[in-house]
């Protein structure tokens, strides 16, 4: 039996038939994300993601700060909160 | 007379005199009063008063689910805040959306969340805690969970009002800073009604909740009082006095909490009365920072109350008077033996108790008694030293006031919440485990954000002290961002603790249940003993849950019980 079922993030994207490596495999997309970010940025500073940031302005200079990793985390963590307490209400 | 004296005078007298009438009651009066205030809780309310379902524990339940949300918000905000401490322009991209959020922009939004959050935590446990001590309903739960909707768009107002340069934005801060304050009221005249009907006396949780609620107030009144002319030490002694009151409120709370979940009485009631009167008669140094000017401009300006830069007062010398430094400094030392007696008082019952590492907010709690001496020195050090005008230690202050607040102010105020939500809600935290885990985030991210901030802040001192007053120490340089990183161990530890609430919230469904012989509940995390058990307070009536059993409810580990 698995000690602990984590912090929750990757519950909501498990459902319940999800094979068992699963939660791997989204951690691995989230690192290889991050990844690619972070080579972007490296190899194109300053410049702005293609197509992204033509339609969402905020992301043209994105890159210009780590900070945004950080926000981006601070994000997801919010709205899993957010879709935690909107699940418990409905299901009452 | 002297203005620290004098406002002290009044801000006793006025306690006084309340804790006075409080015991003696109003005489006829009092029914008068009583009726009104009744009236203007319900009815007056119109259609307002029916919104709400108004069932019993909901308001309570209410106040901390905001609360929580505001203190991740808070956190949140003060990552950023310190972010762009060394990085000003790390967020200009958002100019693109006219939102300026450069420099110090998310410091104003930053205390007010996080300190908004912490008092809706507070309201939210007093709540519980006033009318189950008097043994009767809370009087108008309607009404009481209504405030708590007023007072996060209170919140939200003034954070969005932050973020407007303009004096419409100053306006918008300046009444959500005051919304606030009268959902408040209604709260303190809610308790007020619900404990008219005790029989017996009031017990010393009670004592240290309505004190730190009313004391809150009466501060502001205080420094109000005596006017413009005084503003310059009031404001700032004021801003002191309410640091102290919110440890007051935080105080009843734990010394609540840790009985209840415990069944363990704190050792030392003599202690606790000691703890009682010195939160009143002291001033507390923590969370003291002339930066915060940029709050208190939002929240005072606009009364034109001669606001100013920092307390200071004259030191000592051959010809100067410095009777104002005298006070102040004795009554910030005296309160370093309150906090010692508090920290003692709590952390003995948590010992013995035998439950720290296994119970997360008793973990937490222990955290935050354990840390309050050592802030509560530390800003000693700092508040006394910018007040007299020396300030040698002035690159340290914002270090330390962050390490007061997020170190042991916060885990205090939180642990003591979530170790009395299973009595409110009737429901547990989702998983012990991970509530242990978060408060190890948090701790680790507090303590290195707190060491490396004084490295850096030191390292500022020492360039300072070389005679190089222009440009910036490169070890300063190099330390502030690992400092701001560490803090972000804060936001997770938070964000952690805040979905185990919400997500055991729809776990489990106990009866809530209260005894104060013994917890109706204990979890049991990792292996134990019999006689552990019982050393934590467990009786034959107590329901034994393991942290596995738990966990084995979400549905993703059901998978895992497959491999």
């Amino acid at each position: 039996m698995e000690e602990d079922s984590g912090f929750g993030l990757l519950d909501y994207m498990r459902s319940d038939e999800e094979p068992e490596l699963g939660r791997i495999a989204i951690a691995m997309g989230f690192i290889i994300l991050l990844i690619f970010l972070v080579l972007y940025d490296v190899l194109y500073p300053g410049h702005g993601f293609p197509v992204v940031s033509d339609v969402v302005p905020l992301l043209s200079g994105v890159m210009d700060s780590s900070i945004w990793f950080f926000i981006l985390g601070i994000m997801i963590g919010f709205f899993s909160l957010v879709a935690s307490v909107l699940v418990g209400a409905v299901e009452e | 007379m002297n203005a620290i004296l004098l406002m002290m005078l009044v801000f006793w007298g006025i306690l006084l005199f309340f804790a006075w009438r409080l015991r003696a009651g109003l005489g006829f009066l009092g029914d008068a009063i009583a009726g009104m205030t009744g009236f203007m809780l319900g009815k007056a309310l119109g259609p307002g008063a029916t919104i709400l379902e108004g069932r019993s524990g909901t308001a309570a339940a209410a106040w901390i689910n905001h609360g929580i949300v505001w203190l991740f918000m808070g956190a949140s905000i003060t990552f950023v805040d310190l972010w762009l401490g060394h990085s000003p322009n790390a967020l200009h991209s958002l100019q693109s959306w006219s939102w300026d959020l450069t420099g110090n922009a998310a410091f104003t939004p930053s205390i007010m969340a996080t300190f908004g959050g912490m008092i809706m935590l507070m309201i939210g446990s007093s709540l519980h805690i006033m009318p189950r001590m008097a043994d009767t309903s809370l009087s108008n739960e309607t009404n009481a969970g209504l405030m708590a909707m007023v007072f996060t768009g209170g919140i939200l107002l003034f954070v969005i009002g932050s973020q407007i340069q303009s004096d419409l934005g100053n306006m918008i801060a300046f009444v959500g800073y005051n919304i606030p304050a009268l959902a408040a009221l209604a709260v303190i005249a809610n308790l007020l009604l619900t404990i008219r009907g005790q029989t017996t006396g009031l017990e010393a949780p009670q004592w240290f909740i309505i004190i730190g609620l009313v004391g809150w107030f009466v501060s502001s009144i205080t420094f109000v009082l005596l006017g413009p002319e005084a503003a310059p030490h009031t404001l700032w002694i004021s801003e002191q006095l309410h640091i102290g009151m919110f440890l007051c409120l935080i105080f009843g709370v734990v010394y609540y909490a840790i009985p209840s979940t415990t069944g363990i009485p704190i050792p030392s009631r003599s202690l606790v009365a000691l703890t009682l009167v010195g939160t009143v008669v002291t001033v507390s140094p923590m969370g003291y920072d002339p930066a915060s000017l940029s709050f208190l401009e939002l929240a005072w300006l606009p009364l034109d109350l001669g606001v100013t830069a920092g307390a200071s007062f004259p030191s000592c010398g051959s010809e100067t008077n410095c009777t104002s430094s005298l006070i102040i400094t004795t009554m910030m030392a005296l309160s370093i033996p309150v906090m010692f007696m508090f920290s003692t008082n709590v952390l003995t019952a948590i010992r013995r108790s035998g439950a720290i590492f296994e119970d997360t907010a008793l973990t937490l709690i222990a955290f935050g008694a354990f840390m309050l001496p050592i802030m509560a020195i530390a800003s000693l050090f700092t508040t006394l030293d910018a007040m007299s005008g020396s300030n040698e230690l002035s690159a340290a202050i914002g270090s330390v006031r962050l390490g007061a607040i997020w170190g042991a102010i916060i885990p205090l105020a939180l642990g003591g919440t979530l170790a009395i939500i299973p009595d409110i809600t009737g429901k547990e935290m989702e998983s012990q485990s991970s509530g242990i885990r978060a408060v190890w985030f948090l701790g680790l991210g507090i303590i290195g954000t707190f060491m490396v901030g004084m490295m850096s802040d030191f390292a500022e001192i020492s360039f300072a002290e070389a005679g190089l007053e222009e440009g910036v120490s490169t070890t300063a340089a190099q330390l502030e961002p690992i400092a701001s990183i560490l803090f972000y161990g804060v936001v997770l530890g938070i964000l952690f603790l805040a979905q185990n609430v919400v997500r055991g919230s729809r776990s489990h469904d106990f009866e809530p249940e209260f005894s104060i012989l013994g917890p109706s509940r204990y979890t049991i995390s990792g292996r134990t003993t019999v006689r552990d058990l019982l050393t934590a307070g467990v009786t034959l009536d107590t329901i034994l849950t393991t942290d596995e059993g738990i966990d084995d409810v979400v549905g993703p580990t059901v998978l895992s019980e497959e491999e």
